[in-house]
């Protein structure tokens, strides 16, 4: 089962997103528990590339698109901001102090531990974040 | 999202958060929030019936937190173990502010430094 939305880069789309990706857990029979790891990850990539990536003063959409195949779920958001790799991002700290952590960055870490695998292409001026929730396929 | 605050007995505000905790609703959060961290001493914010927390939440959590603390006061959060408190952990949130699982374990937190 595959679903696609196009949504455009503002956060109050976010609410949007989370009922969509809902409607697609329900529709597709996906275990309820797995559903709190894919919102928190979709949102936190496309809230990304709201704030980060340029899309937003391009207006340009973004692409989400969910997969069900067996018993894993692929979630890739696909933008034309800057070019911008999370899967390239430093190793999260844990922060020494409040002052430290208040200032953020959770956004990459998060998708790290709820997701299982996260993987980045950057392809004919396309971001293309794939995020994988399940088990891996065997080859 | 929900949100409402109260003073509760032994001069402690209760401000219980109530759904969704996303991007969106962490913006409509954070000027209540930071508005009883700058004016009171003793925090309890209830997550009990939150059942998401965006990144944008957490920092929202933890700057109220800070304002707290930089007026003398003290925050701690309630939260049962659930995937709301597996954000906080993850964050390292829960090693900055008390993270306790009810009401009265946040008043025995918050008693412990006042």
């Amino acid at each position: 089962m595959t679903r696609r939305l196009t949504i455009r880069p503002e956060l109050a789309q976010l609410d949007r997103l989370a009922s969509w990706a809902e409607d697609f857990v329900h529709v597709a029979g996906i275990p309820s528990d797995r559903l709190f790891a894919i919102q928190l990850c979709v949102e936190e990539a496309v809230a990304n590339v709201i704030r980060h990536s340029g899309a937003a003063d391009g207006r340009e959409d973004i692409a989400v698109e969910l997969v069900q195949s067996e018993d894993q779920v692929l979630a890739t958001v696909a933008d034309r901001g800057r070019s911008f790799d999370p899967t390239a991002a430093p190793a999260f700290c844990k922060p020494a102090s409040i002052a430290e952590a208040s200032a953020g960055r959770f956004g990459i870490h998060l998708m790290r531990t709820f997701a299982d695998e996260m993987r980045y292409e950057r392809r004919d001026g396309w971001n293309r974040l794939t995020l994988r929730f399940g088990p891996a396929q065997a080859a | 999202m929900d949100i409402s605050v109260e003073d509760i007995a032994g001069g402690v505000t209760r401000v219980a958060l109530q759904g969704r905790l996303d991007t969106t609703a962490a913006v409509m959060m954070e000027l209540p929030l930071n508005t009883v961290a700058a004016d009171k001493k003793a925090i309890v914010v209830d997550l009990s019936a939150v059942t998401f927390l965006a990144s944008y939440a957490l920092r929202v959590l933890l700057m109220g937190a800070r304002i707290a603390g930089s007026k003398g006061g003290k925050l701690v959060v309630v939260c049962p173990d659930n995937n709301v408190a597996k954000v906080l952990r993850g964050a390292g949130a829960s090693d900055l502010i008390p993270v306790v699982a009810d009401a009265k374990a946040a008043i025995a937190a918050l008693a412990t430094t006042a």
